[in-house]
């Protein structure tokens, strides 16, 4: 299991793709994380909770407390904002991975 | 508008930090009853399983700290910030900071003279024994 020590902002990155086809509650996108990536990152609630609300202050995610199956939840959606960022994001990740790839081809 | 939400943003920090805490203390319950459950469901002891995702989640008390820690960060970072680029601002207008320095300097001290005279005159007991 890796750690997200990678960069801090890589979490919020991950929640806001999870976030893009639909809205979720906090357990449903740790999971969710989990099974894209094929379990190489398990978000523990240090982690995600902070890193839900670091993104809910600032506007890219939206949280409601919905009903779902009779439990109360706090459901998270990506906002216009949210969106916006994801794609500014995405692209920022592909120049840092690309950038690596360079850096790290056999010699 | 960006001010209207940093605004807001400090208000709902500061004012409503403590509807938060109790908005994310609902919000991590639910978080370990549903983990809770499906080890329950998967046929760990309720107690056991109670104690397990405790354990794993390093404890409600250090995640709500971590939440609140990072949101009062945001708030003074994000003031800082905000002061610094104020002042950045000012300096490279210094007509407009001057004239608003006076203009700040001369009401103040208007005001203060004025409620000097006015004390002295209609408040302050007069220096006889009545």
């Amino acid at each position: 299991m890796a750690h997200l020590d990678l960069v801090k902002g890589t979490l919020g990155l991950l929640i806001l793709r999870t976030l893009e086809l639909e809205p979720r509650h906090g357990v449903a996108i740790a999971d969710r994380i989990a099974q894209t990536t094929r379990g190489t990152f398990q978000v523990k609630a240090g982690s995600l909770f902070p890193a839900l609300h670091r993104l809910e202050q600032d506007g890219a995610i939206a949280g409601e407390w919905t009903v779902v199956d009779g439990r109360r939840l706090k459901t998270y959606r990506l906002t216009a904002a949210g969106r916006r960022q994801l794609a500014a994001a995405t692209r920022d990740w592909a120049r840092v991975v690309e950038a690596m790839r360079l850096v790290l081809e056999p010699r | 508008m960006r001010v209207a939400s940093r605004l807001s943003s400090i208000w709902r920090t500061l004012v409503r930090g403590r509807a938060l805490d109790a908005e994310l203390a609902r919000e991590l319950a639910a978080y370990v009853d549903e983990l809770v459950e499906r080890r329950v469901r998967a046929g760990q002891p309720r107690a056991d399983a109670v104690r397990a995702v405790t354990v794993e989640m390093g404890g409600l008390e250090s995640v709500t700290e971590l939440v609140r820690e990072d949101r009062m960060g945001r708030v003074i970072e994000e003031t800082i910030r905000d002061v610094v680029y104020s002042w950045r601002g000012l300096r490279r207008a210094p007509a407009f900071t001057l004239a608003a320095l006076a203009t700040l300097a001369l009401g103040v001290g208007a005001v203060t003279a004025i409620f000097s005279v006015a004390y002295a005159l209609l408040v302050q007991p007069l220096p006889f024994r009545d």
